[in-house]
């Protein structure tokens, strides 16, 4: 996946996530430009957010891979308030409940908005890269990053 | 044991509201949450006749630092406990918290409740900002408490709230211009409420010209932060028969609802909560509320809901049984839900325009509905219903 620096003003440091041995992976494979889910070893589906049992046959058994970074918007908001100075620049900025091709749902901001914005609309992942190097899952619009 | 064992304590004791007591909603200065809670106590003893030492027990939901722990209003306010509780500090559980007393007088744990909403949100920065005292919960293991994801940039309970009704529009092909029939009624019925924070009232105009927070949600759709402090007080049915005033009877009720589909902001299978998008059907007339007090929806005569945002009227409306599932909004149009329409919801103004209670305020409304004591915004009521869209639900009636 491309790496795109924040634009917003600051760093990470008080926005970041506890990092805990269920989303460790998650986080660490942002870093390396990849998105890693968490697949059941008895049902083989793929779960986000990162959990002990899968949510489905409660297994507790799985392994990480490598999601494609492909999806389309669930769902999808946008900011005209900043709650946090770190944003403030950015609005309005917009952030989008991402149902992947995998199937799980997953939080991103989407780094170049459109007045095309829609439920539906296809998107690709990226990693937002905060100037600290901390990583967050964002997403453009399918084909904007070309 | 049987269904009918289990629920013997319960049908046999029964728990009624006897007293309520509130300082109103809006800005009181520097006066501290123990001068609020106290004035709302002193109130409510004095609404149903007791005396505080007749409290034995003490359910406080919002907890410090908005609002005192347990053991500092106990102490700060000169009552002596053998029952008492807390709920974590979000506005969800004020049914939780009559629940629990209902169970406790029950089962005999004490004799006389008081349930406590009292909090300062004045002396902080909006929620969602570092400067409210919850923002450290952005950061819990499973996220934040609204679906917040700060390094994403979703931040504020407005972020689920909006990703929510986003989706909710999308799937039922609702316009996003009718969510204004909310807000509108309950400003219009805050306008004859002396207590409520927000008493002008708006027209389609002025929500349309509302500026967008998290779109689509505009600030005419957000709950009005206040300070406030509300006091309720418990018994069983048998010693509220002997008080000042008739008591309100607790006829059913049903507990919070959660899991992996279940949203706070929203409606179960949204998808918002990074789980499955699946086909809803809500139980309407069959959630067990109604079998566990013999009524149906067609028997309630006024709705009252947790509205931190407007569109989560239309979904508490659907939850329970008064709309269908996607119906809610057009339901809602032409004054519906206004006094003077067919089914009045939020008649103090709820939390968009009275102030955000945490559900205090719709509780102390019910409570004057049922005894006629609403004044102009009085309607005409022998069953009334607190809901909510995080599924748990009060039916209170007459003796």
């Amino acid at each position: 996946m491309p790496f795109r620096d924040f634009p917003g003003a600051g760093d990470s440091t008080r926005l970041r996530p506890l990092i805990v041995s269920d989303n460790a992976p998650f986080f660490k494979g942002l870093q390396e430009g990849r998105i890693l889910l968490q697949k059941c070893a008895a049902c083989h589906r793929q779960r986000s957010p990162p959990v002990p049992c899968c949510p489905w046959c409660f297994n507790g058994a799985h392994e990480w891979v490598q999601a494609s970074g492909e999806g389309s918007v669930h769902s999808w908001t946008r900011y005209h308030k900043a709650f946090l100075s770190e944003f403030a620049p950015l609005l309005p900025y917009a952030v989008v409940a991402a149902a992947l091709v995998e199937g799980p749902i997953v939080y991103g901001r989407l780094v170049i908005d459109t007045a095309l914005l829609t439920i539906g609309m296809p998107l690709s992942a990226v990693v937002e890269r905060w100037q600290d190097g901390f990583c967050s899952l964002a997403f453009t619009p399918k084909g904007a990053e070309q | 044991m049987s269904g009918d064992d289990v629920l013997k304590p319960w049908r046999l004791a029964g728990a009624a509201i006897a007293g309520i007591g509130t300082v109103g909603f809006g800005k009181f200065g520097d006066e501290s949450v123990a001068s609020l809670a106290n004035r709302a106590l002193v109130a409510a003893l004095d609404d149903c006749g007791l005396q505080r030492a007749d409290i034995d027990g003490l359910l406080i939901h919002i907890g410090s630092p908005r609002g005192l722990d347990y053991d500092e209003m106990a102490r700060l306010l000169a009552l002596d406990l053998q029952f008492a509780g807390q709920t974590w500090s979000h506005g969800r559980f004020c049914g939780t918290i009559i629940q629990h007393a209902a169970l406790a007088l029950a089962y005999g744990l004490a004799d006389c409740i008081t349930c406590v909403g009292s909090f300062r949100n004045s002396p902080f920065s909006r929620h969602g900002t570092d400067g409210f005292p919850g923002f450290a919960e952005n950061f819990r293991e499973g996220g934040g408490p609204h679906a917040e994801t700060p390094h994403a940039g979703l931040l504020g309970p407005i972020g689920g709230a909006a990703l929510s009704t986003q989706r909710y529009l999308h799937r039922y092909g609702i316009e996003r211009k009718k969510l204004a029939a909310v807000a509108i009624a309950q400003r219009n019925a805050a306008a004859s409420n002396p207590l409520a924070a927000q008493k002008k009232p708006i027209t389609r105009e002025d929500y349309d010209r509302s500026p967008f927070i998290a779109e689509p949600l505009r600030l005419l759709d957000c709950s009005y932060p206040v300070d406030t402090a509300t006091a309720v007080i418990m018994t069983r049915l048998d010693r509220a028969r002997d008080l000042k005033k008739k008591p309100i009877k607790v006829l059913g009720m049903q507990g919070l609802c959660a899991g992996p589909n279940e949203f706070v902001f929203g409606q179960p299978g949204l998808g918002i909560n990074q789980r499955d998008s699946a086909d809803y059907e809500p139980s309407g007339g069959d959630e067990p509320v109604y079998s566990r007090a013999g009524v149906s929806p067609e028997d309630v005569d006024t709705f009252h809901c947790y509205d931190g945002f407007s569109p989560q009227v239309l979904w508490t409306l659907e939850r329970f049984g008064f709309a269908k599932p996607g119906e809610a909004a057009d339901w809602a149009q032409d004054g519906r839900i206004e006094l003077s329409g067919a089914f009045p919801v939020n008649t103090s103004g709820g939390h968009l325009s009275e102030g955000h209670s945490n559900g205090w305020g719709q509780t102390v409304e019910i409570v004057r509905q049922l005894r006629g004591e609403a004044g102009a915004r009085q309607v005409d009521c022998e069953i009334a219903m607190w809901g909510t869209t995080f599924g748990d639900a009060i039916l209170y009636g007459h003796d």
